[in-house]
């Protein structure tokens, strides 16, 4: 076997596979038989499948990335990594200890001070690090660590060593998760065979400690940053799974003692808040912080106990790998107990004695600076250059660093395509407080690099990971928080709560679909058009029809100039170009991609929110849309080229997806307010480009057979009208149709009811009166529609055409009003903060009466 | 002595207001050399309730919220503060590492100051430019406070106090370079190169009678807080939602306060 990492020390890291005797042990057996029996074959099939199940989860990418070479794929090792009973048994009694012990020394630097005092933890040591809060210390409260998670690694001895502390929030237990489902679902038969023991235990075990520290009066939010971020999709499927509302820091407020979400019905109490962020910079007031973002009085809400954050505010102080060296003995102060697992060997620069020893050791340590995460670095790949400067800030804040011996970390089975490998890693283990003491999820996230020589790359450059399994000692009780039914506590069901920027998400989602969906739909009506054209002349390039359509089609997706701008008339003579760009250009405003890039940007900011059969979809219209812009063409108009056909189909296939996106977020989406701000988005949106449509088709042309059927078409109605009328297509009938009939959902005064009885609907709609804006500007559309006279705007009189311009104008500027007023009512509650200017006294008089 | 401080803040906004969130540090607190017998907080408009509280430094916070919507905030600060004669005693203090020595027998917190106000702080980053300050005035074995004092004249000798060259953010390196800038500045390069010369320095904010009476006895100090470095013991800090762009007029009157006290 080839191992993946080329190690040039020479050192023999150990082999997780194997026993001290040089036997495998008895939970790799099976594992490794199943694995090495497989075909080059069934590796593909089962990598495939994988990254199929990644991707439809969205893990795969970073939904936001947009920029090519942004987006990494996740990689998910088809091995999984095997901790054997023994090894688990000795891993999670002394990473509970090493909790024990955290929680005691994060109590005393929070309060007391006693340790800091006394010369046990050296002051310097805690106050360099950027984890220390100086607003979270309150000696008349006891601070608690209700999670805690650590990276372990095995050293060629066999030993094993906590690399790294990570006390803020337990950093990637979301892909530990996922992971956990891909594989068993990967490998159904080996996973039941192996005796896994199930992670689901830990997320449980978390949802009842927040049942337990809540009270009545607010519910259970999950503070994550938002979709810019790499790991925004950890954190939605963490939210989904978990049951509590995902919120950004803009959606929660603070007044007076308490905090408060923002949303659609004003604002809801939180009494807990479950962080995934940092909290160095999450209270622009406090001490040290000085970003203009965040939760403001944060800290002084905490302090006043009118709201809890899980982990507590200041715990990122216990990440300090300095403390490495102070816990064997403050495991003996404060626990009466002796240390069970070593931290990596750490040297504290700030401590003269073992800064002297270092500096003259320095080729065989590794340096890192306290703050950081990993990230170790190795004076022996160092230039001349970036040495100096090392040991320059050395000299500058001794107290910053530590060197830390080197811990060439053990090696595990793996892929490397379909080759065999062996792989370096290191095990990230996450623990929650139970009854007594804390309980470790038993797997985690076993994460892959080939730096050598002990070094450790950051949690973004790492090259993948493996399902981590614990076997268990006995048979295995399946648990799962989204079959049981009473989920410890109806708390988390409290969080159907709105908030302003999920609902002004789900509108843009809304409107977003119909745009796609009105693009689509006229480069469609535009390419059967372009078919026809060997057959009938009338609908080729230059024919009323056809610019009447291309018109349209710029109007309404707002590809100006297009061909109604300057330079309408050359691109309506010569249209090619102009519809390349429309199909395939994904940085101009309006195309056909844009607008499916803009859909997929506005479903993943609500992803926590969205089911697993939409999120399919949503993917296929990704692929739709990348589709597209790979398969750029450089003609349209080649004979016999079947690029028109190709053309048709890959629109016709867009629709399709749309159709199904429309329909699941009608069948598969809770009708509750959210799904009432996605509605209004959609027929808002339908409503401007039908009356922009009707308008630029109608306006200049005199209306033939021809432009009446393509207009029939696209609103979908050639059906309902050959049912209805039985007749020649003629203007008055066909408008009507498509503009007045209520019952047609494609038509104008469809849009409007649906409009005018939604807003009804919305939140806090009782307390206010029928005649606030909202209700006024729906009222005034539908009536617009009802009280027409169909006479004086739907003939084929010059006088009708311009009553029929003003009447769709009029609704076009209706929509704008609408999206407005909507904005205004409902998701303005996110207004932007500026930090007020502070300036010391600068004059100062002196009097004396 | 008896002083009687008023401080007056009052911000002014191009439009209205949804929100604003403040902080302030302002009310002084008891020291060695003084007693406070009054101090209050007075907020135009009300607002919905005042908090006070103490930070990890022993200091008086005070903290409010306008929920209102408001177009101006006035804060006003009245605080009467008895002053003993120590003020005026400077003693030249101990040698460099006697000096440290004898901070390891004082009290708990004082000691645990000390050590935060030797390394770096937000505002008072560790870099070469202290080590250039610090060649300008050696160190020759001299007591602390006598060695501070030195420092503090060249600073006051060699730099030009000039309002507006620097903002909040003016790195202390360009400070030093063109020597010129505010009192805060200036306070950070002498903390700064003490810190760096070894000897723990804190940052205090407060009011200095700069003109005293013919005949009285000399300057008068009011300590109103300390902390690391300004970031700690800003006397306002607020965060306001909507309001467009804002105006601010501050100002501090510090009296004497005598038989003939006038009421303000």
């Amino acid at each position: 076997m080839s191992r993946a990492v080329n190690n040039k020390t020479g050192v023999r890291q150990h082999d997780e596979t194997l026993a001290a005797d040089g036997s495998l042990l008895p939970g790799w057996q099976m594992v490794k038989a199943e694995l090495d029996a497989l075909s080059d074959v069934q590796i593909l099939r089962r990598q495939k499948e994988i990254a199929r199940q990644l991707r439809s989860n969205g893990v795969a990418f970073s939904p936001l990335s947009n920029a090519e070479g942004d987006a990494r794929p996740w990689n998910l090792d088809l091995a999984p990594f095997v901790i054997e009973p023994d090894d688990w048994q000795q891993l999670t009694r002394a990473l509970d200890q090493r909790a024990r012990l955290k929680e005691a020394i994060l109590a005393d630097i929070y309060g007391k001070q006693d340790l800091l005092a006394s010369g046990s933890i050296p002051p310097a040591m805690v106050f360099a690090h950027s984890g220390y809060q100086r607003d979270a210390v309150n000696p008349a409260q006891s601070i608690t660590l209700p999670m805690f998670s650590a990276d372990v690694s095995r050293s060629p001895s066999g030993q094993w060593y906590v690399v790294d502390d990570i006390c803020q929030y337990p950093a990637g237990a979301g892909y530990a998760l996922e992971n956990r489902l891909v594989i068993s679902r990967t490998l159904p038969r080996l996973f039941k065979a192996a005796r896994v023991s199930r992670v689901a235990s830990f997320f449980k075990q978390l949802q009842q400690l927040i049942a337990e520290i809540a009270t009545n009066d607010g519910r259970c939010v999950m503070l994550a940053p938002g979709t810019a971020d790499v790991h925004y999709f950890e954190y939605a499927y963490l939210a989904k799974y978990l049951g509590y509302t995902l919120v950004q820091v803009e959606d929660i407020t603070i007044r007076g003692d308490h905090a408060y979400l923002k949303t659609v019905s004003g604002l809801q109490r939180v009494s807990i808040i479950l962080r995934f962020v940092d909290d160095t910079n999450i209270d622009p007031l406090a001490v040290g912080q000085t970003g203009g973002s965040g939760v403001t009085g944060l800290f002084q809400a905490v302090k006043a106990g009118g709201v809890k954050v899980i982990n507590p505010l200041g715990t990122g102080v216990l990440n300090n790998p300095a403390l490495n060296i102070c816990l064997p003995s403050l495991c003996e102060k404060l626990l009466g107990e002796s240390l069970m697992m070593q931290g990596a060997p750490t040297y504290w620069l700030g401590d003269d004695e073992q800064r002297q020893h270092v500096l003259s050791h320095v080729q065989d340590l590794l340096f890192r600076d306290i703050d950081s995460t990993g990230q170790l670095h190795d004076p022996l790949l160092m230039d001349e250059q970036s040495l100096d400067a090392l040991k320059c800030n050395i000299e500058l804040f001794p107290e910053r660093f530590v060197a830390q011996e080197r811990i060439d970390r053990s090696l595990a089975p793996g892929f490397s395509g379909t080759e065999r490998v062996l792989q370096q890693i290191t095990v990230r283990m996450f623990l929650v407080r139970g009854v007594d003491g804390y309980s470790t999820m038993p797997g985690g996230l076993c994460l892959l690099d080939t730096s050598e020589g002990g070094r450790r790359p950051s949690f973004t450059s790492l090259i993948g990971s493996k399902d981590t399994w614990v076997v268990a000692d006995g048979p295995v009780k399946a648990t799962s928080l989204l079959a049981t039914p009473d989920r410890g506590s109806s708390y988390a069901m409290l969080s159907g709560e709105l908030p302003s920027r999920v609902a002004e998400n789900l509108f843009w989602m809304g409107r977003n679909a119909e745009r796609c969906e009105s693009c689509a739909r006229l480069l469609s009506a535009v390419f059967q058009a372009l078919q026809q054209h060997d057959a009938e002349a009338e609908t080729g390039i230059g024919s009323p029809m056809l610019n009447a359509l291309l018109r349209a089609t710029s109007e309404a997706s707002g590809t100006l100039p297009g061909f109604v701008g300057r330079g309408g008339k050359r691109r309506l003579a010569n249209p090619e170009k102009e519809l390349l760009s429309m199909l395939h250009d994904p940085y101009r405003f309006g195309t056909l991609p844009a607008a499916l890039s803009a859909l997929d940007r506005s479903a993943a900011t609500v992803r926590d929110r969205i089911s697993d059969e939409l999120l399919h979809v949503l993917n296929r219209l990704d692929d739709t849309r990348a589709q597209l812009v790979a398969t750029r063409k450089s003609r349209l108009f080649a004979e016999d080229s079947g690029v028109l056909d190709d053309v048709t189909d890959q629109l016709q296939n867009t629709l399709t997806v749309l159709s199904a996106f429309a329909g699941l977020a009608h069948e598969n989406f809770n009708h509750g307010d959210g799904w009432h701000f996605m509605m209004l988005g959609r027929r808002i949106e339908r409503l401007a480009s039908t009356a922009t449509i009707v308008k630029t088709m109608l306006a200049k042309e005199r209306d033939d057979t021809l432009l009446l059927e393509t207009m029939l078409r696209l609103f979908d109605s050639v059906m309902t009208y050959r049912s209805r009328y039985r007749s020649q297509i003629e203007v008055q009938p066909v408008l009507e149709l498509v503009l007045l009939d209520e019952y047609n959902p494609r038509s104008l005064a469809y849009q409007l009811s649906e409009i005018d009885k939604a807003i009804d609907l919305l939140p806090n709609r009782r307390v206010v009166a029928r005649t606030d804006p909202l209700a006024r500007l729906a009222i005034s559309g539908i009536s617009r529609a009802r009280l027409a006279n169909p006479h004086s705007l739907l003939t084929n009189k010059r006088d009708s055409r311009q009553n029929l311009a003003k009447f769709l104008t009029v609704l076009q500027q209706l929509s704008g009003n609408m999206s407005e007023v909507l904005t205004a009512n409902y998701f303005a509650h996110i207004e932007a903060g500026q930090q007020l200017s502070d300036i010391a006294p600068s004059r100062t008089t002196a009097g004396n009466t | 002595m008896k002083l009687r401080v008023r401080h007056l803040t009052r911000y002014e906004y191009a439009r209205s207001a949804s929100l604003s969130q403040n902080h302030i540090c302002l009310q002084p607190k008891n020291t060695l050399t003084q007693r406070i017998l009054e101090s209050r907080v007075d907020v135009n408009p009300e607002p919905d309730g005042i908090h006070f509280d103490s930070d990890i430094y022993g200091n008086a916070t005070t903290r409010f919220s306008l929920n209102q919507r408001h177009r101006e905030c006035e804060i006003v600060v009245t605080s009467l503060i008895e002053t003993s004669e120590l003020t005026s005693i400077m003693p030249i203090g101990l040698p460099l590492s006697e000096n440290l020595n004898a901070i390891q027998t004082v009290a708990h917190q004082d000691k645990l100051l000390a050590t935060d106000c030797l390394l770096e702080s937000p505002f008072i980053p560790i870099s070469e430019t202290l080590d250039e300050l610090l060649a300008e005035v050696p160190y020759v074995g001299q007591g602390v406070v006598e060695y501070a004092n030195q420092m503090m004249s060249h600073i006051f000798n060699t730099f030009t106090y000039k309002p507006g060259f620097t903002t909040l953010v003016t790195p202390l390196s360009e400070i030093y370079k063109e020597r010129k800038g505010v009192c805060q500045d200036f306070a950070h390069l002498a903390i700064g190169a003490l810190r760096r010369q070894g000897i723990p320095t804190r940052y205090v904010s407060g009011y200095l009678e700069t003109l005293p009476p013919p005949g009285k006895p000399d300057a008068q100090y009011i300590t109103t807080a300390w902390g690391r470095d300004y970031g700690d013991v800003t006397p306002i800090k607020g965060v306001v939602y909507g309001g467009g762009k804002h105006t601010l007029k501050v100002e501090v009157d510090v009296m004497r306060a005598g038989e003939s006290e006038r009421e303000f």
